[in-house]
């Protein structure tokens, strides 16, 4: 299955902000709504010695996701949903299928988008505004332009004044917002998240999660952020794919019906418990759960 | 100091207890509450400063009161236990002993002559050293090759090649800078192929995204990564290399501090014997001192982020 070129950009390379939703943030060329991802039966085996044996990581995965769009993909641990990130980044090959970003089949590291991993990966010699400008040195971009931008950036996520400290001078969530930076200074169309808030304490993390959607809403980025957060997925996402264990498999799609912006009360709204049930009783079902 | 009722109670204890258990666990590492008024914060940072101070007083002060304990109990050895002369000669004799053999050009040019060869043989181990770990890194396959090969060469005591260098190379500087050389070697190349191969593999990913090439890895994430690592292999590496330089002067030299001490000892001139071990002790710390600074100056994030934190 491939799909039509006029699936992945608006003639005349024009993108319309016109949206398929009343939400408004999913690019649409009338009404039908852009494609920046396309994993088409994307499978994935590792081989690690005849004890573990062979490992099916991920099993026929299809997945569209739409330009703009916020999509969660959620499992339990050793499901396979970080090697699907590193299969869309081209950091790791599919066994078989393949995944297409803008039309483009993926066959090296893609170097145009964001990606944020569950370490914050800072270098310790750099300061805070070195490591967001290492994406620009990188890309031989401008270094007195992005300056600006790196210093704005920096105070958009509240890190004004921490601009020359050093990693180890910045808490957890701190380091974290400057690997999102990084990610974010070279104005990529898409963003790709493996469990960024996984190491940090529950209030950072909830404070993270406000700040990253507002950050979506703001710049319109197409998001897939891999988590076993249920909370963090149906928070943020428009759209939560569910995964099964391993072989890692798509169990449902879930459509997130609640209006933008979201604030920390959407968490007890009607919609966000019901889903979230939802999702615990999915979990429930393949055994995730004990039962009790 | 200040108001004594803004104190917190218990000797020596000044972390402000918040009244709510639940709220300071809240509030993070900060130590102190958001209540906590200006005179508290100012006694918090007065008491910090002194406990700074006091530190890096008793820094200074206890190895130099160590030190004079064992001159006083040397001095007080050799005078009151009516020890020979050529077994243990008193401190001032050692002194007098040192400044003469310092006036007269003797042991600086001993000196000199030792230096000379520990620089060198430092100086070809540490670039041998970090090439070939920078090399064994690179190369899972020369990794194979060398590294069996050179932990067991390991197993032979550098030392006990000093003989079969003196046969090779002759008496001389030569046979100095080769012992100097291979004993320092091994902790460098060990130091920097471990810290090159201890870079997580998360960073691998992030350079891939970032574009760089197998060089830009190499010189912006997996080489300063390792630098840390890499000091540690080159402090231990000259101390080392002094240890060397000494060796090889017992056995294969005409000239240097570790050829003094043979001509001392067959003269049982035991006051020698002592200036020289000081002189050799200074040319050690000095040399210790200097890796040391300059891994101050190329690695300060590692200095930095080792820094104690000092709870008032």
């Amino acid at each position: 299955m491939s799909l039509p070129d006029d699936r992945w950009s608006a003639p005349d390379g024009k993108v319309l902000r016109e949206s398929a939703d009343d939400r408004g943030i999913v690019q649409c060329w009338e009404g039908v709504p852009l494609v920046a991802v396309a994993v088409e039966s994307v499978s994935k085996v590792f081989y690690s010695g005849s004890e573990a044996g062979l490992v099916r990581a991920l099993q026929d995965i299809s997945l569209e996701v739409n330009s703009g769009e916020f999509v969660s993909i959620l499992g339990p641990s050793g499901c396979g949903k970080s090697t699907l990130l590193s299969i869309i980044a081209g950091l790791a090959a599919p066994t078989r299928g393949v995944v297409r970003v803008g039309g483009r089949v993926v066959d090296k590291p893609q170097t145009d988008l964001g990606l944020v991993f569950q370490d914050a990966l800072l270098l310790d010699w750099r300061d805070a505004i070195g490591n967001v400008m290492m994406q620009v040195e990188a890309k031989k971009l401008d270094r007195s332009t992005y300056q600006a931008v790196a210093m704005e950036l920096l105070e958009s996520v509240g890190l004004k004044g921490f601009e020359n400290k050093h990693p180890w001078e910045l808490s957890g969530g701190m380091r974290q917002r400057v690997s999102i930076c990084r990610a974010l200074i070279h104005d990529p169309p898409m963003l790709l998240m493996d469990e960024p808030f996984g190491p940090l304490d529950a209030l950072t993390r909830e404070q993270l999660m406000l700040d990253l959607h507002n950050l979506w809403l703001e710049r319109r980025k197409t998001v897939i952020f891999v988590t076993h957060s249920i909370n963090e997925a149906v928070f943020l996402s428009d759209r939560v794919v569910v995964m099964t264990p391993r072989p890692g498999e798509i169990f449902e799609v879930l459509e997130i019906d609640m209006d933008h912006p979201r604030d920390l009360s959407a968490q007890s709204s009607e919609t966000f418990t019901r889903t979230s049930a939802r999702i615990h009783k999915m979990f429930q079902s393949m055994g995730i759960f004990a039962k009790g | 100091m200040t108001d004594s009722e803004q104190r917190a109670p218990g000797p020596g204890d000044v972390t402000v207890s918040a009244p709510d258990p639940n709220f300071s666990s809240s509030q993070g590492t900060a130590g102190v509450s958001v209540g906590a008024d200006d005179a508290v914060a100012q006694e918090l940072i007065v008491r910090y400063r002194r406990r700074m101070r006091r530190d890096r007083v008793a820094a200074v002060a206890f190895p130099v009161l160590s030190l004079a304990t064992i001159f006083v109990a040397w001095w007080g050895a050799v005078n009151f236990l009516d020890i020979q002369r050529f077994i243990l000669p008193p401190p001032g004799e050692v002194l007098s002993e040192l400044r003469r053999t310092v006036a007269s050009g003797y042991l600086p040019e001993h000196f000199r002559s030792t230096l000379i060869s520990v620089i060198l043989g430092y100086g070809v181990a540490v670039a041998v050293g970090i090439a070939g770990g920078i090399v064994m890194a690179i190369s899972k396959t020369v990794y194979r090759l060398v590294y069996p090969p050179l932990v067991a060469a390991q197993g032979v005591p550098k030392s006990a090649l000093a003989p079969l260098l003196l046969i090779w190379f002759g008496l001389g500087l030569i046979s100095k800078v080769m012992i100097a050389m291979l004993i320092a070697f091994f902790p460098i190349v060990i130091a920097t192929f471990h810290g090159l191969s201890s870079v997580p593999p998360e960073f691998n990913n992030l350079g891939k995204s970032l574009g760089y090439s197998r060089v830009e890895m190499f010189s912006k994430i997996q080489f300063p990564y390792a630098l840390p690592e890499i000091f540690s292999g080159l402090k231990i590496g000259i101390a080392l290399a002094v240890v060397g330089a000494i060796v090889a002067e017992f056995v294969a030299a005409r000239a240097g501090l570790g050829y003094v001490l043979i001509v001392a000892t067959s003269q049982l001139n035991t006051a020698l014997i002592f200036a020289d071990l000081l002189v050799l002790g200074l040319m050690g710390v000095v040399l210790f001192a200097a890796i040391d600074l300059l891994e101050r100056l190329v690695v300060p994030w590692h200095v930095a982020s080792g820094r104690p934190v000092v709870s008032a």
